[in-house]
């Protein structure tokens, strides 16, 4: 292996096809977005991260956090369908699985990018995580399992495109076990905090994995259609059915979704501590009414459902208009949750408090999350560039 | 045999169960939570739920639940409070907060109610509740705070803090604050490093407190006022937030 | 002689003529509503007559009313038929005869009469009431006197209000009863002694002379029913310059 360069393995696996100056200009263009945009939240670490975020003492966690989450549960779904697929082999959906690895790499990527800018001193968190580590902890949990997922499926990738089809394999079954306990540590972070009743409890962490297997077959429909889409290419017979299974699956865990999201709430009206009910209220009557119902319910969940009936799972632009509208439902979902769970005061009722805090990011918070947006289009724009091939021949093993 | 059956079965009172086997029952409750909740070796020796003495209910420690050394607490006599923040003014000063908004270590609630036009006034002093069961302790990733193994007291290693802002969403009593100076986050300390290590015996907020509303001091000394105040029979004893099972060290009443 | 009728009469005529001013005052008051702003003697106030037979019938039958620089009502027939003075006994370089005439030259305080010009030549304490006590006597309109609602304190703490309206109207004390035994009629100068402490208050100083538990709550009791606190200061300051009374001399000393 060793002897064969690295330019011979981006000779088999480029796609010279996609380099028309469109295609350039999009790359270039999404790289232009997530330098200007992660800028934003370098200038964090030169004015202060106080300074440049609308974070309070109150609410420590912003959009940045909650975006974070989106493109990190992403991550999971997108690496849990690929390792499935490779693993049992069978399903329909391998034909598509090595892109979505590809996808997963770069989701957590713009996660990563996310929470890089927004942690105070992540320069402390590289030594201190591994000399002080605190094993109780889900946030180190989830930083280290995700670290050792991308790491996992890297070399799962680099084995993929150079043909080590046992290696990608124990890697990829390593990675997406560490995908799935790292978003059960991501959900634990919330579910296991008492002082905010909105998160704590046992359902929280079902819910984030839920919203994983959402996203990622969300984000399996959405890129595979892209890829073709931006080849001019019609999809090929297996391709297609492979899509199409994604958007069974899609269509499956939509409806898991939306009823763990009912119960979710709706136990918060029948009992339990005010906190709680009050920050449901937040979503249902209060500040981020229109996020839930317009945003989440209506864009995110009851649309799509709708299109994709109307679909038959055969009309590709429609089902991946829908898995376009589930992202961005669960991009505001994950908002609406950690906003929810931390605008409502937890001393109510002394110093003449609003019930709700009321927090809009700021201008540089939008900026880390075009970032992070320029940082997905971009690496996908390339991977399709340069290991398009990979993406589009048969399973490699 | 689990908790709830217990609770239905007739009190047979503490004293036809022998300390011992109180003991061991409790660990066993107590270190199932633990598993439960990430298994905190803290909870282990913190004060009982289930062990149904004699504040069964109002989360008051009793004998042999004080687990460290010197275990510190406050108690605080909250109709004496009269809001005129001398507290939080010295405390400022001795341990440097800065002059921002949302940055402050302790701080005076207020709560003005109206009742057929006349108003009634509140104040509640609230800081760091030096909990047993620390959930910001528990989430930190780095252990860059940690309860000091000699006082109890929830103290911050400002160097090891990556600035996750965790603790700050764990914590039930908005204790914690982003410290700019330090870049790190900050909180109430009991004073432990600015006066305790100079050998004064009270926390810079209780000296300063022209009413005597915070009563500081180590809950293990019977000599202690706090220890008295909070033994004293049939007096109305609470805390903040008791439900989310963080066992604070910081107690109300009204004196 | 004049002397001798104050001495042996005077203290009798004292209390009545503390009764009567009030509603005497009122009668005038009615009568006058279109009164000019400066004091004139009513139209049938140049009947000298009270009691011809024994020539005492000098002095305007109708009330002198000054507008200025407060409304004060001074009553003819208590100091001469009553109190038994003569014309001369102040129309002889205390008061000119020509109405309004001491408001012109604007000497006429409260401050001039402590020195014992004007009405303190007799109203020293000795011969008639000190001129500080019994203000509503001549100050018919006393509640306008008041500085305006609330007083507030901001030492030794922030912040303590006290409002007069309740204390002079609901519960009737005059305003001899407090000031100056118990309060300078000073901005500010409770402040200033150091004795201006809770500890005072329960020695019956200050508030504790009614706040004692037996005539009005106890000082030591109800804290936040003055008390305001930090937050309760700011939030009034913002509207404190209308209740600012920097520029309101103590009448009595003219500082």
């Amino acid at each position: 292996m060793s002897n064969i360069s690295l330019s011979a393995i981006f000779a088999e696996t480029a796609e010279p096809c996609l380099a028309t100056p469109e295609m350039n200009r999009a790359t270039i263009f999404f790289l232009i977005v997530t330098v200007v945009g992660l800028s934003c939240g370098v200038l964090a670490f030169i004015f202060g991260h106080h300074t440049i975020y609308n974070n309070t003492r109150e609410m420590p966690w912003g959009m940045l956090i909650s975006t974070y989450a989106f493109w990190a549960i992403t991550s999971t779904g997108l690496c849990m369908y690929a390792a499935m697929s490779h693993v049992f082999g069978g399903t329909r959906m391998g034909m598509i699985s090595n892109r979505m690895v590809w996808m997963s790499i770069i989701c957590i990527m713009g996660a990563f990018a996310t929470i890089g800018v927004e942690i105070a001193s992540p320069h402390r968190m590289l030594l201190y995580n591994i000399i002080s580590p605190n094993p109780l902890s889900n946030i180190w949990w989830m930083g280290t399992l995700y670290g050792l997922a991308v790491g996992c499926m890297i070399i799962e990738f680099a084995g993929i495109v150079t043909g080590l089809g046992k290696l990608a394999l124990v890697m990829g079954v390593f990675g997406a076990l560490a995908e799935v306990l790292a978003n059960s540590c991501l959900g634990g972070v919330f579910a296991t905090l008492p002082a905010r009743p909105y998160w704590y409890g046992a359902q929280l962490p079902i819910y984030f994995l839920t919203s994983a297997f959402l996203s990622g077959a969300a984000a399996a429909v959405l890129f595979n259609y892209l890829a073709y889409r931006i080849r001019n290419e019609k999809m090929s017979t297996t391709v297609h059915l492979a899509v199409k299974s994604a958007g069974k699956a899609m269509t499956l865990v939509l409806i898991l979704y939306s009823v763990a999201t009912f119960w979710r709430l709706v136990s918060f009206y029948v009992g339990g501590p005010e906190l709680g009910r009050t920050a449901a209220d937040a979503l249902i009557t209060g500040p981020l009414a229109l996020n839930f119902w317009v945003l989440e319910v209506g864009i995110g969940l009851i649309i799509p459902i709708v299109l994709i009936i109307l679909s038959r799972l055969e009309n590709m632009s429609m089902l991946a208009f829908a898995g376009f509208l589930i992202l961005v439902g669960q991009f505001v979902a994950r908002y609406d949750l950690v906003v929810a769970g931390q605008n409502v005061p937890q001393n109510l009722g002394w110093d003449n408090l609003p019930t709700h805090f009321s927090y809009v990011p700021s201008f540089f918070e939008f900026g880390v999350i075009a970032g992070s947006i320029g940082v997905v289009a971009f690496g996908f724009l390339m991977g399709e560039r340069v290991f398009g091939k990979t993406f589009t021949q048969k399973e490699h093993h | 045999m689990n908790i709830e059956d217990l609770e239905k079965e007739k009190n047979e009172g503490i004293g036809s169960l022998p300390l011992q086997e109180r003991r061991e029952f409790l660990k066993m409750g107590l270190a199932l939570t633990g598993v439960f909740l990430g298994g905190s070796i803290l909870s282990m020796t913190s004060i009982s739920h289930a062990s149904n003495q004699k504040n069964a209910d109002m989360d008051i420690p009793s004998e042999g639940q004080y687990p460290y050394p010197k275990h510190y607490g406050m108690i605080m006599r909250q109709n004496r409070c009269v809001g005129c923040e001398l507290c939080v003014e010295a405390c400022k000063q001795s341990n440097h907060v800065p002059n921002d908004h949302g940055a402050w270590r302790t701080a005076i609630q207020e709560k003005i109610t109206r009742e057929n036009s006349t108003e009634k006034r509140e104040f509640r002093p609230v800081l760091c509740n030096q909990c047993n069961r620390p959930p910001c302790v528990r989430v930190c990733p780095t252990k860059a705070t940690y309860k000091d193994p000699e006082t109890g007291i929830v103290v911050m290693d400002y160097k090891k803090c990556i600035g996750c802002k965790t603790c700050m969403a764990a914590c039930p009593y908005n204790a914690r604050y982003f410290n700019e100076e330090k870049y790190a986050i900050d909180k109430c300390n009991f004073c432990i490093d600015t006066r305790l290590a100079e050998g004064k015996k009270e926390t810079a907020c209780a000296a300063a407190c022209p009413a005597r509303v915070r009563i500081f001091g180590d809950l293990k000394d019977k000599s202690t006022e706090i220890y008295r105040l909070l033994h004293t029979p049939d007096s109305k004893i609470w805390v903040l937030r008791p439900d989310t099972g963080a066992l604070p060290n910081v107690f109300y009443m009204n004196a | 002689m004049i002397q001798h009728n104050i001495k042996s009469i005077g203290s009798v005529l004292l209390a009545v003529s503390f009764l009567l001013a009030p509603p005497l005052a009122s009668r005038s008051l009615a009568a006058e509503t279109s009164a000019a702003d400066t004091s004139t003697i009513k139209d049938n106030t140049h009947k000298f007559l009270y009691d011809a037979q024994t020539k005492k019938n000098y002095g305007p039958k109708a009330d002198i009313v000054w507008a200025k620089p407060t409304e004060v009502t001074f009553n003819h027939k208590i100091h001469t038929m009553d109190a038994g003075l003569t014309c001369t006994s102040c129309h002889k370089g205390l008061f000119s005869m020509k109405a309004g005439a001491v408001l012109t030259s604007g000497e006429m305080t409260m401050a001039a009469m402590a020195e014992g010009k004007f009405c303190g030549t007799c109203h020293d304490g000795s011969t008639a009431f000190a001129t500080n006590t019994q203000c509503a006597s001549c100050h018919t309109k006393v509640n306008e006197l008041l500085p305006p609602d609330p007083i507030v304190w901001t030492k030794p703490v922030k912040a303590v209000l006290f409002y007069h309206k309740p204390h002079t109207e609901d519960y009737g004390l005059a305003c001899d009863e407090c000031h100056d035994s118990l309060f300078a009629m000073e901005k500010g100068a409770a402040e200033k002694a150091a004795d201006f402490t809770m500890k005072s208050l329960y020695d019956g100083k200050y508030c504790g002379k009614c706040h004692n538990g037996t005539t009005a709550f106890a000082s030591d009791t109800r804290c936040n029913t003055c008390h305001i606190g930090v937050k309760g200061y700011n939030r009034i300051s913002g509207d404190n310059e209308s209740h600012d009374q920097k520029n309101q001399k103590n009448p009595h000393t003219g500082k």
